[in-house]
């Protein structure tokens, strides 16, 4: 009997040591497991194991989590545990592509070398008569092994607290969280409380074909900001290719229209009947889920209410730093409110920046209503509630940080009353942040 | 055609077992072999590794001696001599190379339909048939390896990882058949008792009673007949049992009597238990049976 116990993680890392490197593909990060996973031993394995069993145990369909728990028993030498957990899970998933690569592999395991998937000299032998697509083909499914494995990977190293979710009003209760360069979509949860907590189980998810931030319509490229969740379509007003339904999301939002951004139909939706997932960019600029995890998560998500923050990369902060941040930005809210209670017009406007714009007003005419209103007024009480704060990540010095607050806002004066929601879009000014963008 | 391929493992290893009850009769084999096992445990590996050497040259068809040597050659880190000698073991032995190539050919051509399904080609059913063998070959092997396996190795791109980066252990296997009479003490008890948990887990109520003693005690003042009776609706009873044993720790060991401790998992759907065994076994002309058990 042949026992071998390897240092997993050197040698998963191995398993993705690229000739894969045909295409854009950030694999920087790949290269540097070694370092960040010292060379250690059963432990790890169990660890990640026992993490694999706990997203199974919160979502019996996260498949994702029966590949990689195939992948680890193969790499640490457990071949027929392995087998077991593949057939297993093709019999549940049967046109889960990337579970038969991996299996053909493994079956070929112990007669010829197969440090890195899909790269057996069978495979070799097969692939020169199939032509340039089936090789593009193979080398997406190697991605999504990659990106798929990375994932699992780096959520046990990264910090938890996301700096583009800072607050869910009580409404609201859902945000999706999207960071396009590890292909993931994560759920975050708000507490009775008010906190926050991420849900265990993040989705593999396909998105534009190219990298970058969308800009015009057509140009293939998943849009970057705060977004919400507009309606859902259902299957049957749509072509095959959306899978089980879709959910638009509000791209242009009120920011990318100013910006003059052009271009529409940014949905989150599944996948075509026949394919269990498709490759990490592959889309015209939707988000694409597998139409299982779509179905899990259909129901967290409302139309109107539900924020999907998209970004290149998420970033990841401790607890003391969202702290701030959160206190921050809620103080700078509650700031514009009591000075607007105070009916100093002055310290009112002070909270707003040069640049700002509403539906019908730039900051001069704004001001010059507000000013004129002023003048009416005896008394007057702002309460607001339902707060949802929410954060553009920040790209580069030069470009403006924007965030974006949800709130329901209930006015009383004496010669007016209204309630209604508003949304702002807040910057940051000489470190403090300033309304860009006042609407409903 | 996987059933044919049942067929041809079960038929292998009757082969083997013949072989090498052949080859245990020879007192000096055994000898050799015991030699080159405590080469290996003084840690004396050159030394050991010459004398498995020889071994093979004279028995060149015993699988123990090539497995010994390979875990030999990884403790030197020299995975590739390692791997080229378990090869060399898969090839001595006629009935061996067979089953590997058989094997090898179900593999490839599953593997092929796994590729296909992955890509979404439709490649052709490769076409696996298996000769059927004769059991006179005693011989060695010839030389001449056919298709499947060299192809597999001539295609062979990229090396072994190297053996700084795989450890790998090869369990070192006790020369079993050769245990008869003289060297009753190499008589591995924990394989044995680890087959008694298979029987166990499996639920085969038979296969279980027959590892122990026809002069058996319970421990819980149960009569032999009524102990039988109680195992036998205590093991069918769970829908499933998963024995793990761990831990052995043999006690003293003469050539008639064994006493070992060991740890044991006890898991159903229904129960969970850890437990710190003894067990009293004595060698019998059937081998090492049961003849006291208790939970300590």
């Amino acid at each position: 009997m042949i026992v071998k116990r390897i240092s997993l993680f050197l040698c998963l890392s191995m398993f993705f040591s690229l000739s894969v490197a045909e295409k854009n593909i950030q694999l920087a990060k790949v290269s540097n497991l070694e370092n960040r996973y010292p060379a250690s031993s059963g432990n790890v394995i169990s660890n990640v194991l026992n993490k694999l069993e706990t997203r199974l145990r919160a979502y019996p369909k996260d498949h994702e989590a029966e590949l990689l728990k195939a992948i680890l028993f193969f790499k640490s030498g457990k071949l027929n545990l392995a087998l077991e957990e593949l057939d297993n899970l093709i019999k549940k998933v049967p046109d889960f592509q990337l579970a038969y690569l991996l299996k053909g592999d493994l079956l070929l395991s112990k007669f010829t070398d197969t440090n890195n998937l899909g790269q057996t000299t069978l495979l070799a032998s097969i692939i020169p008569k199939l032509g340039n697509k089936k090789r593009q083909q193979l080398n997406f499914l190697r991605e999504e092994a990659q990106l798929r494995l990375q994932a699992l990977l780096n959520n046990k190293k990264r910090k938890i607290w996301p700096r583009q979710i800072l607050a869910l009003g009580q409404s609201v209760k859902k945000a999706l969280l999207i960071d396009k360069r590890a292909n993931r979509l994560y759920v975050f949860s708000r507490k009775e409380s008010g906190e926050l907590f991420e849900e265990i189980n993040d989705y593999y998810i396909t998105t534009g074909k190219l990298v970058g931030d969308k800009a015009v319509k057509g140009d293939l490229r998943t849009p970057e900001g705060v977004y919400f969740v507009t309606s859902w379509i259902s299957p049957n007003k749509l072509p095959a290719k959306y899978g089980i339904g879709a959910f638009p999301v509000n791209y242009p939002n009120e920011l990318d229209k100013h910006n003059g951004k052009t271009g529409y139909g940014i949905w989150l939706h599944g996948t075509d009947k026949g394919y269990y997932s498709r490759p990490p960019r592959d889309s015209e600029g939707c988000v694409v889920l597998t139409n299982i995890d779509l179905e899990a998560l259909k129901g967290e998500i409302k139309p109107g209410l539900t924020p999907v923050v998209i970004t290149d990369k998420v970033e990841w902060v401790d607890y003391a730093t969202w702290q701030k941040e959160r206190k921050t930005l809620l103080q700078a809210v509650e700031d514009w409110r009591l000075d607007w209670e105070s009916m100093s017009v002055n310290k009112y406007l002070s909270h707003y920046e040069k640049e700002f714009w509403s539906s019908s007003h730039n900051l001069k005419s704004w001001s010059a209503r507000k000013r004129l209103l002023a003048k009416s007024k005896t008394y007057q009480s702002v309460k607001l509630s339902d707060l949802s704060v929410l954060v553009y990540p920040k790209e580069n010095e030069d470009k403006k940080q924007i965030a974006v607050v949800r709130l329901h806002q209930n006015y009383k004066s004496n010669n007016f009353k209204s309630k209604m929601y508003k949304r702002l879009y807040l910057t940051k000014k000489d470190n403090s942040w300033k309304i860009l963008y006042e609407g409903r | 055609m996987l059933r044919n391929a049942v067929w041809v493992v079960v038929l292998g290893s009757f082969l083997l077992s013949l072989n090498v009850a052949a080859a245990a009769n020879s007192d000096e084999l055994a000898k050799k072999f015991l030699e080159a096992q405590r080469l290996t445990s003084a840690g004396e590996i050159s030394e050991a590794i010459t004398s498995y050497q020889s071994i093979i040259r004279t028995n060149p068809q015993l699988p123990e001696a090539y497995n010994n040597l390979a875990a030999l050659y990884l403790k030197q880190k020299n995975t590739k001599q390692a791997k080229q000698i378990l090869e060399k073991g898969l090839l001595a032995h006629k009935g061996y190379a067979a089953l590997y190539e058989s094997l090898t050919a179900i593999n490839v051509a599953m593997a092929r339909d796994a590729y296909s399904k992955a890509l979404q080609i439709d490649l052709k059913p490769a076409d696996i048939s298996i000769a059927s063998l004769g059991l006179t070959n005693k011989q060695p092997a010839s030389t001449k390896r056919t298709s499947v396996i060299s192809d597999i190795a001539k295609q062979k791109v990229k090396a072994a990882p190297s053996s700084e980066t795989i450890k790998q252990k090869i369990v070192a296997i006790n020369p079993t058949p050769l245990a008869t009479k003289k060297v009753v003490n190499a008589a591995p008890i924990e394989k044995i008792l680890q087959a008694w948990s298979s029987a166990w887990s499996a639920q085969a109520v038979d296969m279980y009673l027959s590892f122990y003693h026809n002069q058996y005690k319970p421990s819980n003042g149960l009569s032999y007949k009524g102990w039988i009776q109680s195992r036998r609706l205590r093991l069918k009873k769970p829908k499933w049992i998963k024995i793990s044993l761990s831990e052995f720790d043999v006690k003293q060991q003469t050539n008639k009597q064994a006493i070992v401790n060991f740890k044991q998992l006890y898991q159903s759907n229904s129960f969970r238990d850890v437990s710190t065994k003894q067990m009293v076994l004595l060698y019998t002309k059937d081998g090492w049976r049961i003849f006291r058990e208790k939970s300590l």
